[in-house]
């Protein structure tokens, strides 16, 4: 069994959204910013805003703490920015700062969303105007299913799997910004995608 | 549960995540206003950050030295005029060495005062009808000889007394000279215990230091010329300090009195 993309959603990629095109990587963007150049911010930001943001509204399934915790992650990312040192990708850094967010808004609030709750979360996302009804009913049946298997997994292996998908992060670097080795962060991740593959078994489409 | 995949490695390598389709076209973006949020504050960190670099440190602020610096000048000047306008507050080291000398002097009968309580000891038991040995007594009777009774300890007091009230100059409290053959003493016990080997040196000066005070606290200040003998003698021993003291002081008491020109024996 494979994950491969839709025929169709590979013919329909959109253009991405114009950015300002800059060949410094993250690291040397933060430590230009720290140094007090503002425009090399703005790039960063626009590189990370949409992954970061999704992945913060598929941890919490509610886009209002979704957005109070994305302001608070890149709060936590300007204060820090003359202790910054780069010894890792900037990637693991942004998303260590999001987990303990995360990490820590669970721990005030004693819980951790099992379920998805908040129903306006992007069921369309998966759609697209290129699709025909039935493609797009049944992409928004993909997409109904993945989220709400992608909720019913354990925090530890959602959180592994979410990091994986949205932030592009490897095993290694999933293991330091959950804290955990190498190998429980792969065993997670493990879990975590046969879970996901049982759930979506009868909904892949056809290559 | 299900069983993980055997294939999670090929499925890692491969890194074709699951959202990455939709990632381009959806629309799961932060509001514009977040956007316009962050930025401001991060543009508003550079400018506190660039404000509190113009500012002066906290270090070299006025506020924070002025009070303490202040009063420190103020108490240097004030001592510092205090001293200009009245020197005499402050004694001079000569003044109160004199001072010591004549105190000295007062103080030397009470030297005897512990051989008064041993006299007075011995005669305890001797009421108590111990039977005296003939070392005892022998010794007893040559403390008798050499030290002065109750009496006469209580006369040259008294006249002493009579001495230092009978001279103008106003009495200084005692300084180390007053107190030096107590510490000398007990130096010299220590010097007594302690291994002869290691130390020696320490030994022979406080034997040299104890030899002097055991002299200076014999010293005859009553007869001008045993004085001066005294002082012939320490010369002698190499005291050429202490003899110069004592010379002064004689000089002092006795400002009419000639070095004899024979040749003295000390």
């Amino acid at each position: 069994m494979s994950y491969s993309l839709h025929p169709s959603a590979q013919a329909r990629q959109a253009p991405r959204k114009v950015r300002p095109m800059d060949t410094r990587d993250d690291a040397m963007l933060l430590l230009a910013y720290a140094a007090g150049d503002a425009g090399a911010f703005d790039i960063l930001y626009a590189r990370h805003r949409a992954p970061l943001y999704r992945y913060l509204v598929r941890q919490s399934h509610d886009r209002e703490l979704a957005n109070d915790l994305f302001q608070e992650v890149w709060g936590k990312v300007i204060a820090q920015r003359a202790r910054y040192e780069p010894r890792a990708k900037f990637q693991t850094f942004l998303y260590t700062v999001a987990y303990n967010c995360f990490i820590d808004h669970c721990r005030r609030r004693a819980i951790r969303p099992k379920l998805a709750e908040d129903e306006d979360a992007d069921l369309s996302v998966l759609a697209s105007d290129s699709d025909s009804p039935d493609q797009g009913a049944e992409r928004i049946e993909l997409g109904d299913q993945l989220r709400t298997a992608i909720a019913s997994l354990p925090a530890e292996q959602r959180d592994a799997f979410l990091l994986y998908e949205e932030s592009g992060l490897s095993v290694n670097e999933i293991a330091v910004v959950t804290g955990v080795g190498s190998e429980t962060a792969k065993s997670r991740l493990r879990y975590a995608v046969a879970k996901l593959r049982t759930a979506l078994a009868g909904l892949e489409p056809e290559k | 549960m299900s069983t993980p995949p055997d294939d999670i490695d090929a499925w890692l390598d491969r890194r074709e995540p699951l959202f990455r389709r939709s990632a381009s076209s959806e629309p799961l973006e932060p509001p514009a206003e977040i956007d316009n949020v962050v930025l401001a504050r991060a543009r508003a960190a550079l400018r506190d950050g660039r404000s509190s670099e113009g500012r002066t440190p906290a270090f070299f602020t006025l506020s924070q030295w002025s009070l303490p610096l202040g009063l420190a000048a103020t108490l240097v000047l004030a001592i510092a005029i205090v001293i200009r306008v009245n020197p005499a507050a402050a004694p001079a080291t000569s003044d109160i060495a004199e001072t010591a000398d004549k105190l000295d002097s007062v103080a030397l009968p009470m030297a005897a005062a512990p051989e008064v309580v041993r006299e007075t000891d011995a005669d305890l038991r001797s009421r108590a009808d111990l039977p005296p040995s003939p070392q005892n007594e022998a010794r007893r009777e040559a403390r008798r000889e050499r030290s002065p009774s109750l009496p006469e300890l209580a006369a040259s007091n008294a006249a002493a007394s009579d001495q230092a009230a009978s001279e103008p100059e106003p009495v200084a409290p005692p300084n180390v000279q007053a107190v030096a053959p107590m510490t000398v003493t007990a130096s010299a016990a220590a010097a007594e215990a302690a291994p002869a080997g290691r130390l020696a040196d320490a030994g022979s000066e406080n034997q040299r230091s104890s030899a002097a005070t055991a002299a200076k606290s014999e010293v005859p200040r009553t007869d001008p010329l045993r004085w001066y003998q005294h002082i012939v003698a320490l010369r002698g021993e190499g005291l050429a300090a202490e003899a110069d003291r004592e010379w002064r002081a004689l000089k002092t008491r006795y400002p009419d009195f000639e070095p004899p020109t024979a040749p003295v024996e000390p």
